[in-house]
């Protein structure tokens, strides 16, 4: 994995703005992106040498969520049953994904919240209501009942069957407790602590078995891992690790099968744990957690409330999944879509469309609303202020998140804009303390001018006529930031994102965050892992379900080498 | 229905290592062998105060100021220490500064290598007079969404040496702290837990070096594999320095807090939720009150709480709601509003505190047997680190004097740590990052 340098540096020393409320500052981790990568995450295509290549093998540590659902799995829990761990929130990296492998380390302190929580999930297990449907052999004190908790439960917990080795340790547990005076009933409880903090159920093994050569060939197993968490969120189930066993996973051919009756039910509906997994992902890649606290001012906007909020949030799901999964389209699909879906909340706030009630219905935009996900109420909401929109941010978002191109942060001193005149518009105010300041400049001509192609569109999320009462000037052009490349003039939101759909760049960076969310590794390492697939997703040959699954072809889904 | 302490001391050994409810296993007594037992309660308070609206006017501490004025009836019990700089640091990255001492230079300046004060006292308890909860950890809405819950070193305040999680969600909190476990009984007549304990770690870490013996051609994964095998081996502890658990005084209060049940349909399993701008006060209630339970009980006698992130906007709620960072460079007679909300905080504490210690035969109370630190990473306007907002409420069983405003005349926190870990009985080893100067004004 390339460890390299900021591609561009800025000399904004004393820049005014924040991004995102300073949500977006300085990264203390992520890897900056040097010329090689930039091109690699502008274009699809990696270097000869790097296509399609395999990662390192990796020990990646369950997330909070994947180890609570694996412990509901193994025991058969509900969340009534069993609602949380005593596990923190798992931490974001720079790129927004909570599941980046470099982040989730068994430190001192998560040790020891692994092995609470397991002591938890031990004392439910034996307790007098749980532990005969978790192990009906249990009263009978014997060898095979012991076997048999290891064969069912230890499997679940460790994907796999245990080794003879590890059988061997479980049950020379039973012997230590026997010697404490303890009961079966103490080694179910205390095998069951062992199990849950064990290092096969906290990390996803990706090791595979040495091939002689440098490269190890993932086992059966750990496909089905791999797979499961993946298109499931969840461990394999029982059924998976069978087919595991029976050869099902070997080729390429088999797991890309495999994957889609993961994602797709029988009569071709998404299934819901995909369902459930995707809108994980896309809340991540765009940032939408921070939405359920986005407040505007009343004054300004005085119909905008909670229930409008929580409907743009919806709103947001809904298209994507409507473009992703009934429409199966592509990248050009997502940024282009002429319509999105509105409730009755919507339509009354957005003021088009005809939809009543709770009830979500595909709805045209109007003509000088924009198109397809950057247009979208919630992303426009979000990267605005609580009063004017924000060119940065806006342009910030789409080169960082649609672009994949790394901005600096901001310097530590950056602080407020100044409030605004009566004398003039958003984008004069931006023009005038970032375009005509040098120091400022060399950051934000990345972002800004991307920024006012949106600004017929307010912080709230509405097509406006006027800017402060002057007329909106939402001519706007994306920057040059490599050698040879040219500047793009484009007006309006409509024709940026024309002009994003046309660019590769856009798809081949999805691509690289649903690697990135897959693999773990940040999304500029990630990339070149699914480099054929990416180019397809990007020049539209696959849509973005398509891609998904196909990620299962690549070569690193089944293999890794040496680091 | 089994409560905490009877679950946390039938499973056995302090465990060392910490987190942001740092349980430990052992029961033992929960007042030190003599003397009064001394609680301290670290307390950020982010993005400052302009000092015409933070320090109380010279000869006339009783009125005391816009920010403080909700603490008027505790000014005798509260002492203003003016002048501090925080060593090293300046700006909202001084956060990591603030109570460990260490340079952090800007937000990407790697974690302070070394204790903060809270850690450092936590640690010195831990070895004369352990405690149910060694330290324990809570924040309010402590970043500005989950996800960044740990990022840019925003959020970060407290290391051990690496940086201490804390518990955002007053419902997992308080049921780590308090309540039972699924309404399962812990064995009570079984075996040794202790030593079963350290027969899992075993089996552990004989499971961790087998993956290992893999990885020879993956230095990065061995690493990752060697950092979780030295948490196992933190976490084994000796069976024989297991004393009895006495009942009283100080047994754990596991029945339910008003303020704890208001959140707990919206919180339990979801610590998302806790990051609700809208939930920012009662969150904060429950926390405060949680803190409280834990001191006054002697479960713990160290405790943090932050509320917010550096440069953090959570909306305060008053008026129509201010967020916090982005006010803070604005009108500042608003944000000493503002931030006089958060005193109305402090003020929950200081009363749930003000009441007959349990663990204290001479009949203090709990705030005077305490040493509850309020102290600012920068000022909000020029985002310096000197002279930054900072008071201490409570006597530290009569160590510390109160009922005054000092001048340090620009010494550092450094100084004021250093102080405390010495009223705290740390050794000047273990505090040997805070420096050797003391603030000798703060004391009796």
């Amino acid at each position: 994995m390339k460890r390299v340098i900021p591609f561009v540096l800025c000399l904004s020393a004393a820049c005014t703005g924040l991004l995102d409320n300073g949500v977006l500052g300085p990264a203390a981790e992520g890897h900056p992106i040097d010329g090689d990568d930039l091109a690699s995450a502008r274009a699809p295509l990696c270097g000869a040498a790097a296509r399609d290549k395999r990662g390192p093998r990796v020990m990646r540590r369950l997330t909070k969520n994947e180890f609570e659902t694996s412990i509901r799995r193994a025991f058969g829990f509900d969340t009534h049953i069993y609602p949380t761990s005593d596990l923190p929130p798992d931490p974001a990296a720079a790129n927004g994904l909570t599941n980046q492998a470099d982040l989730l380390l068994v430190t001192d302190g998560i040790a020891e919240r692994l092995l609470s929580s397991a002591e938890r999930v031990a004392a439910l297990v034996v307790s007098e209501e749980q532990l005969p449907r978790i192990l009906p052999c249990a009263a009978n004190v014997t060898d095979e009942c012991a076997a048999t908790f290891l064969d069912t439960v230890g499997q679940r917990l460790f994907r796999r069957p245990l080794t003879a080795l590890e059988r061997t340790r479980y049950l020379e547990l039973r012997d230590t407790v026997a010697k404490e005076n303890g009961q079966f009933v103490d080694w179910i409880r205390w095998a069951t602590v062992a199990m849950v903090s064990s290092p096969n159920m906290v990390y996803r093994s990706e090791l595979g078995d040495d091939q002689g050569d440098g490269s190890y060939s993932l086992t059966p197993y750990e496909r089905a891992t791999q797979l499961a968490f993946t298109f499931t969120g969840a461990p394999p189930d029982d059924a998976l690790l069978a087919a595991a066993k029976r050869g099902d996973l070997d080729t390429p051919a088999g797991m890309e099968r495999v994957a889609k009756t993961l994602v797709l039910d029988e009569t071709g509906k998404v299934r819901p744990e995909f369902g459930q997994l995707f809108r994980r992902f896309v809340s991540q890649w765009l940032g939408l957690s921070a939405l359920g606290n986005r407040d505007k001012d009343l004054a300004a906007f005085p119909t905008w409330n909670p229930e409008v909020r929580a409907a743009m949030g919806e709103e947001i799901d809904r298209f994507v999944e409507h473009v992703v999964f009934e429409k199966q389209g592509g990248i050009e699909a997502l940024l282009t879509a002429p319509y999105t879906l509105l409730n009755g909340t919507l339509r009354e706030y957005y003021g088009y469309g005809t939809a009543t009630g709770a009830a979500f219905e595909l709805t045209e935009r109007p003509a000088n609303w924009g198109v397809g996900l950057l247009s979208q109420g919630a992303l426009l909401a979000l990267k605005s202020t609580n009063r004017d929109t924000s060119p940065t941010q806006r342009g910030h978002f789409v080169r960082s998140r649609i672009l994949c191109y790394e901005v600096p942060p901001p310097p530590p001193t950056v602080g407020n804009l100044p409030p605004p005149t009566a004398a003039n518009t958003t984008r004069e105010r931006y023009e005038d303390l970032h375009a005509a300041n040098s120091a400022c400049a060399s950051c934000h001509h990345l972002m800004d001018p991307i920024g006012f192609a949106f600004e017929h569109l307010d912080a709230a999320g509405r097509f406006r006529e006027l800017d402060n009462g002057f007329p909106i000037d939402d001519s706007a052009y994306i920057a040059a930031v490599a050698q040879g490349e040219k500047e793009v003039p484009v007006e309006g939101p409509t024709e940026l994102a024309s002009e994003l759909a046309n660019r590769e760049s856009a798809g081949a960076c999805l691509g690289a965050f649903f690697a990135s969310f897959s693999f773990g590794f940040d999304q500029q390492d990630s990339a070149c892992l699914v480099s054929s697939a990416r180019e397809k997703l990007a020049s539209g040959d696959l849509s973005v379900l398509g891609y998904f699954t196909a990620i299962t072809t690549a070569p690193h889904f089944a293999a890794r080498v040496d680091e | 229905m089994v409560s905490r302490r009877n679950f946390v001391c039938g499973l056995g050994a302090t465990l060392a290592s910490l987190s942001m409810l740092d349980l430990t296993r052992v029961g033992r007594a929960l007042a030190a062998p003599s003397g009064a037992p001394l609680r301290l309660v670290l307390w950020p308070s982010l993005n400052g105060a302009e000092p015409q609206y933070f320090w109380p006017g010279a000869g006339n501490l009783a009125a005391m100021s816009v920010v403080t004025e909700p603490l008027k009836a505790y000014q005798k019990q509260i002492t203003f220490v003016k002048g501090l700089k925080i060593d090293g640091a300046d700006n909202h990255f001084a956060v990591r500064s603030m109570f460990t001492g260490a340079p952090v230079g800007s937000y990407d300046t790697p974690d302070p290598a070394v204790k903060s004060l809270d850690q450092v006292v936590r640690d010195t308890i831990a070895r004369t007079a352990p405690t149910h909860i060694p330290s324990l950890h809570l924040g309010a809405r402590p970043a500005d969404s989950i996800e960044y819950y740990r990022l840019y070193g925003r959020s970060t305040f407290f290391f051990a040496p690496s940086a201490v999680d804390y518990e955002a969600n007053p419902v997992s909190a308080f049921d780590r702290a308090f309540s039972s476990v699924g309404g399962v009984p812990p064995s009570t007549s079984g075996p040794d837990a202790s030593k079963l304990r350290n027969a899992v770690l075993a089996l552990n870490g004989a499971e961790l070096a087998s993956v290992s013996a893999r990885l020879s051609r993956s230095p990065i994964e061995l690493t990752r594999l060697s950092q979780h095998s030295g948490a196992l081996t933190k976490l084994v502890r000796d069976p024989s320095v297991i004393t009895p658990t006495p009942v009283t005084p100080g047994e754990l209060d596991s029945s339910p807090l008003a303020s704890v049940e208001k959140l707990r349909p919206a919180l339990l399993g979801n610590d998302r939720a806790a990051y609700q701008d809208a939930l920012y006060g009662d969150v904060f209630n429950a926390q405060v009150d949680i803190m409280a339970r834990a001191l006054v009980s002697g479960a713990t006698r160290v405790a943090t709480l932050q509320a917010g992130s550096a440069d953090g906007n959570v909306i305060v709620p008053i008026d129509a709601g201010y967020p916090h960072h982005n006010t803070s460079h604005g009108d500042q007679a608003t944000f000493a509003r503002v931030q006089q909300w958060y005193a109305t905080k402090f003020l929950r504490l200081l009363r749930a505190l003000d009441v007959p210690d349990p663990l204290d035969p001479g009949g203090k109370t709990v705030l005077y047997n305490s040493a509850i630190v309020w102290l600012s990473e920068c000022l909000p306007v020029g985002h310096g680190s000197s002279d930054v907002p900072c008071l201490i409420a409570g006597n530290a069983g009569g160590k510390l004097s109160t009922g005054k405003l000092i001048s340090t005349n620009g010494a550092t926190n450094k100084q004021l740590l250093k102080t405390l870990s010495r009223v705290f009985g740390a050794s000047d080893g273990d505090s040997a990052h805070f420096g050797n100067q003391a603030l000798s004004e703060l004391l009796s």
